[in-house]
């Protein structure tokens, strides 16, 4: 049984190729990063997994299941979540909404239940407020705060609710774009050592994208580089810190800022 | 197996639209009786088609910039056109011209009645966004919308009274004083000329060809092509472009946001006062409503067209001017509108950001 | 409100300084930090200049300077007697203040719980009270209010779409049309059907009707983003009406039979063999210009001894369902007792509510007997409302129940939506379509049902203004009212029911009722001292006739507070949730504090 697996996955927009030909496979429970300069194609591949890109060329499969051509809602129902890169939120709702809907695709109270408010429907909503309050306090934020409207959080606790929101949605794989991109020294290894429990005690497997190279040196099980969209270099942190085409990517890249 | 399901679909569809377009006018056997007896209306059609397209193209442009600028339908922006129409009228009636003036007057009074116009549209443009849109620039995204069409209402409500059913006497010398909201002459100063049969001395030639129309189409290729060369070679045509990309970047490099915002606006005001004054040498009508019908086309052209595209709206507006006229003429010009709305729903389901709009990708 | 005293005169000013105390009291608190007892003396003194003023509004109304130029006798005026203006004065001043200090008293209230309970009851109060206060006032006020009512329905319908869903929608009043046209051509003798479905079920039927049409333009369109979805439906309301103006000749031929064989039969040169299929010739559906009309009003009670066949055996299912549906929600307060006693009471409500519209729409009432004194006669008038032959007469009382009743079912419709399932993924696409699509919204689905949602209820508006208006036109359905409905939600804050509400009040109140009194108001001036005064002067008379008509401004009117509106609050009158909770932050840190040290224990489930 193969968790995630890409073959030969390729993206282009017109003539650009964002993402070219790159083989990657995970096993489940493992955390692995994925680095590489900017523009480098690491987040187009991220869309690619969450359904926002169709595969160009290339096959893509979760549990066997190919989601090279689903629409993000359906493989986020197969058990693949994400945060994103710059927060996005939706900061006009509240706290506990934002987990809400999160939870979404594990709740299927229907229009007509909504309307005549059927008992189902109310056990339902009561039952997702509690599991969605748990989740505030699982993630840290806890549940005083859960009316707030989520863009008068603080940073470093809207992106806690960006991954109470993830988690809500009962991934078996879980996405973190550039998760502690903004933060402190601290927060960040706060971070990290959450992300390791959370792999622990959910048995979620993570794919994070990450800049804050001691972050993912530390974190990872395997790391795998992209430059200019195609996969470089592939292994244990160690590997690839060594790796000397890793470092010319990153030279070359630093030398064009 | 599903390409199999997709053509029984594609089937079954067309079927229905054969079955029912008849309603609507779309009637195959008639048109095809239309256009192999009297192919030359077909072509009429196509000239009035071009002519009105060139009006709607220059309307559209000036949707098309403000939207490509701050986002904003500008739905204040037909009835701008309205009062541009009302201006130059005035300034027709003022001089006392008519078709029967000698042509010296008659190219004077339409070269003032232009520039008054331009300047007019151009300055209550610019007048009505420092009023109405400048404080909203950061506010809720419908509110600009809501104050647009707020202004569009005072707008339209100003022409009903300057159109004379009020009672204003010095704006109104040309319309005598009751009556308004039926249409108003406006006067015919372009001899009513044949360009084959009377110019180029064809007689028998099928083809209408009017010379009004053919000044409407050489004017409205003027002045796009001075927009396109003032956006693309001037400094100030530059900082709109860079603007439009993006506007915190502009305003980084220095760029005064709030006064390119004005000249964008002064630019679609000058046009919508050129279009007004061609309409109205053109239809030779003027009413207060006008702008409302005249306004949505154009916005419609500036969306097929792929809306803050300079180029699209061109191209858009001849579209929807050839598509106006064909529907007009061939099938039922009662149901026109729906024609139009329908190629437009029909381009945005295959091209979702209009003809030559580019197509951003989600940005995740 | 001294403005509309001015313009109304007679009883108003008790009315107005009634509604303008209550408003005071209700509104003001919220907006202050001083203590309970100052609230109380600052908005009683408030009142009582508020009503003060509107009594001298009545004045001059009634007894001052206009009476002595004559006015009295123009058409316009009341029929009052001049006590009338008096009395009315004094309850004015009495009442007004009475009622802000009412007001106050109970939003200063400890228990909020209790204060809040007690808002509802004088809110139900006032709505019922009202018509019966107008007619016996004579102020002439419901049939107005009625309209503006259709307009609350219409924005809040269009709230949905827009102000949860974010979805622009510019051709809103198509759904209106359609709610009205399905309601005209199945229940009126002039249709080309013939049929006379009963209206308490064809409501139903033209909101599908109307969900329907939504689902249909909703399909193509829904991947359209923002600004080219709003180009859509304007053009989509801009050819609904067009169409039912043109649906009058028509003719379907079937296309193989009558045109694509024989034309291939010509191009071989052979002569056609096929006989052409016509399906409809000339067929006349919604008669054009012409409009349909009259519309059968609702029917009380629903079933008739004349009743027969289907109709029969649909009105006593009908019957068993709603029966069913009542024994349900007791059975299910039963069964709920020892759990919950919230919901329990909810159900009891909710089966009592039932009950009673059970009763309306199924038992012929009779008058009570009308010689047993006045409180007879009070329940009499009231009985009235609902009584066999209701909604023929030209009584306008039992048509505002029905459309305020049709008001809280979708205000309550909508609130259960808003807090549902559903409710979230709406205002997560408005906040970031793509990060809900990525938390699993299926975005289409959603879309889809924001529309055929929103369209339901304009379907029930249509349904409502057909019948009560009775006569349906094309031109009726024009872009204004998509605009006047959008204007409204925009106005009053998006997103937020109570302001959607006062919006399209606010607007439709204005337009209708204000404006129109004004220009009467104007022309009794016009007629009675202006045109005399100026005799000397023809120019300047005719400026008077032609200009001084309040009327011929209202778009300027409308647009300008439209402009003002948006410059001053662009976020709408009714402060959205957000701006009430930045109000109230400091208050919640307080709470915050003290709650934070009682509990003082660090069982932060944080694993860092």
């Amino acid at each position: 049984m193969n968790f995630l697996v890409a073959q030969g996955v390729t993206k282009t927009f017109g003539g650009l190729t964002a993402v070219s030909k790159v083989d990657f496979v995970m096993e489940q429970g493992m955390i692995a990063g994925l680095i590489g300069p900017n523009g480098a194609g690491k987040t187009t591949f991220f869309n690619m997994i969450t359904g926002v890109y169709s595969v160009t060329t290339g096959v893509l499969t979760f549990n066997d299941t190919n989601i090279g051509a689903l629409k993000p809602h359906d493989i986020t129902a197969l058990g693949i979540a994400r945060t994103f890169q710059n927060i996005r939120l939706f900061p006009a709702m509240t706290v506990l909404e934002n987990v809400l809907v999160g939870m979404h695709t594990r709740l299927h109270s229907t229009l007509l239940d909504t309307l005549l408010k059927t008992e189902r429907m109310t056990k339902e909503e009561d039952m997702a407020r509690g599991k969605a309050l748990d989740m505030l306090d699982y993630v840290g934020l806890g549940r005083q705060r859960a009316d707030w409207t989520a863009r008068h959080l603080p940073y470093g606790d809207q992106r806690r609710l960006e991954i109470a929101r993830a988690l809500a949605t009962e991934p078996k794989l879980l996405l973190l774009d550039e998760p502690t991109a903004g933060m402190n020294q601290a927060e960040a290894s706060d971070l990290t050592k959450f992300i390791q429990f959370i792999r622990q005690d959910l048995k979620l497997t993570v794919l994070l994208i990450e800049h804050h190279m001691r972050v993912v040196m530390g974190i990872s099980d395997r790391v795998t580089v992209l430059d200019h969209g195609e996969k470089i270099a592939e292994g244990t942190p160690h590997e690839v810190q060594n790796n000397q085409q890793v470092i010319e990517a990153y030279l070359g890249s630093g030398a064009g800022h | 197996m599903s390409k199999l399901r997709r053509i029984l679909v594609a089937a079954v569809i067309i079927y229905i639209f054969l079955l029912l377009s008849p309603i609507a006018g779309f009637d195959i056997p008639r048109i095809a009786n239309v256009i192999t007896h009297q192919p030359y209306l077909v072509a009429r059609y196509l000239v009035i088609g071009i002519a009105n397209g060139a009006i709607f193209a220059i309307i559209a442009l000036g949707y098309t910039m403000v939207y490509g600028i701050i986002q904003l339908i500008n739905f204040a922006h037909g009835d701008l056109y309205m009062m541009c129409t009302f201006a130059s009228l005035t300034v027709i009636a003022a001089f006392g011209t008519t078709s029967k003036s000698d042509a010296g007057q008659i190219i004077f009074t339409i070269v003032i009645a232009l520039i008054v116009a331009i300047i007019f549209g151009a300055l209550l443009n610019a007048f009505i966004e420092r009023v109405a849109y400048r404080r909203l620039r950061n506010a809720p995204r419908l509110a600009p919308l809501i104050s647009a069409i707020g202004v569009s209402f005072i707008l339209e409500n100003l022409g009903q009274i300057w159109a004379g059913q009020g009672y204003i006497k010095f704006l109104t010398p040309y319309f005598g004083t009751s009556g308004g909201a039926a249409q108003k002459a406006y006067p015919d100063l372009i001899a009513r000329q044949d360009l084959f049969q009377d110019v180029l001395g064809l007689k028998g030639f099928p083809v209408q060809f009017l010379t009004k129309e053919l000044f409407v189409f050489v004017m409205a290729i003027i002045l796009m092509l001075a927009l396109r060369w003032f956006i693309a070679n001037t400094r100030l045509g530059k900082a709109m472009r860079a603007t439009s990309e993006n506007r915190d970047a502009a305003k980084i490099m220095g760029i005064n946001i709030d006064r390119i915002i004005t000249i964008t606006f002064m630019l679609g005001g000058g046009l919508a006062g050129a279009a007004a004054v061609l309409n109205g040498l053109y239809v030779n009508t003027a009413w207060w409503f006008m702008g409302f019908q005249a306004g949505l086309r154009s916005f419609t052209a500036a969306v097929l067209g792929g809306i803050g595209n300079v180029t699209g709206a061109m191209l858009g507006g001849f579209m929807i001017g050839i598509l106006t006229s064909i529907s007009d003429g061939l099938l039922d010009p009662a149901w026109t509108r729906a024609w139009v709305f329908s190629v437009l729903v029909l381009v945005l389901v295959f091209r979702p950001t209009g003809l030559l709009g580019e197509s951003v990708g989600q940005k995740a | 409100m001294g403005f509309l005293a001015v313009l109304f005169g007679g009883w108003s000013p008790a009315v107005l300084a009634v509604i303008a105390g209550t408003l005071l009291g209700f509104l003001a608190p919220a907006t202050a930090g001083a203590s309970s007892q100052d609230r109380l003396t600052r908005n009683g003194v408030g009142a009582l200049i508020a009503s003060t003023l509107i009594m001298l509004g009545g004045q001059i109304y009634d007894g001052g300077f206009l009476l002595k130029r004559g006015l009295a006798d123009v058409a316009v005026m009341s029929t009052h007697p001049p006590e009338v203006a008096n009395t009315a004065a004094l309850l004015a001043v009495i009442l007004g203040p009475l009622c802000a200090i009412g007001m106050t008293w109970l939003q200063n209230l400890r228990n909020h719980k209790l204060a809040q309970r007690l808002n509802l009851i004088v809110l139900v109060f006032f709505l019922v009270a009202f018509p019966f206060v107008e007619q016996a006032a004579r102020l002439n006020w419901l049939a107005t209010l009625i309209f503006a009512e259709i307009y609350v329905l219409l924005a809040l319908g269009l709230n949905i779409v827009v102000g949860y869903a974010g979805l622009l929608d510019l051709g809103y009043a198509a759904f209106f049309a359609i709610g009205a046209y399905t309601t005209g051509l199945l229940s009126s003798p002039t249709s080309t059907f013939q049929v006379h479905v009963n209206f308490w079920l064809l409501i139903w039927l033209s909101a599908g009707m109307a969900a329907i049409f939504g689902f249909l333009l909703g399909a193509p369109t829904l991947g359209l983003r923002g600004d080219y979805l709003a180009i859509v439906t304007l053009g989509f309301g801009e050819i609904v009406p067009v169409a039912f103006q043109q649906l009058i000749h028509i003719t379907i031929k079937e296309p193989f039979t009558c045109w694509i064989i024989p034309a291939f039969q010509n191009l071989f040169g052979a002569q056609s063999t096929v006989q052409c299929i016509t399906l409809l010739n000339q067929y006349n559906l919604t008669l054009g210009n012409k409009g349909i009309k009259p519309i059968d009003p609702p029917v009380l009670p629903i079933i008739s001894p004349n009743d027969q066949g289907i109709a029969l055996i649909v009105k006593i299912a009908l019957m068993v369902i709603a029966v069913g549906a009542i024994a349900y929600l007791f059975r299910r307060a039963q069964v709920r007792n020892q759990v919950n006693s919230k919901s329990n009471r909810r159900a009891v409500i909710g089966a009592v509510v039932g009950l009673v519209i059970a009763i309306i729409v199924f038992v012929p009432i009779p008058p009570l007997d009308a010689n047993a004194g006045a409180i007879s006669a009070v329940a009499n008038s009231v009985l009235a409302t609902v009584q066999p032959g209701a909604f023929e007469s030209a009584r306008p009382i039992s048509w505002y129940f029905l459309i305020l009743g049709l008001s809280v079912l979708t205000i309550f419709l909508i609130r259960r939506l808003k807090d549902s399932r559903l409710g979230r993924a709406w205002m997560a696409i408005r906040e970031d379509e793509l990060a809900a699509n990525q938390m699993g919204v299926n975005l289409v689905r959603t879309k889809l049902l924001a529309f055929a949602m929103g369209a339901t209820f304009s379907g029930f508006a249509g349904a409502f203004y057909g019948a009560y208006v009775s006569g349906i036109f094309p031109n009726v359905f024009d872009f204004s009212v998509s605009v006047i409905v959008l204007s409204a939600v925009v106005l009053g804050g998006l997103g937020n029911l109570t302001g959607v509400i006062f919006g399209a009040l606010i607007i439709m109140i204005n337009d209708r009722l204000v404006l129109v009194q004004f220009q009467n108001l104007l022309n009794g001036l016009q007629t009675q001292v202006l045109l005399p005064a100026a005799a000397n002067d023809p120019a300047l008379r005719e400026f008077i006739r032609a200009n001084l008509d309040p009327v011929k401004y209202r778009f300027l009117l409308l647009g300008l507070v439209l402009v003002l509106v948006m410059a001053i609050r662009p976020e709408g009158l009714v402060p959205s949730r957000e701006r009430a909770e930045e109000l109230h932050a400091s208050e919640e840190d307080k709470i915050e504090e003290i709650e934070a040290k009682m509990k003082a224990t660090p069982d932060k489930v944080d694993p860092s």
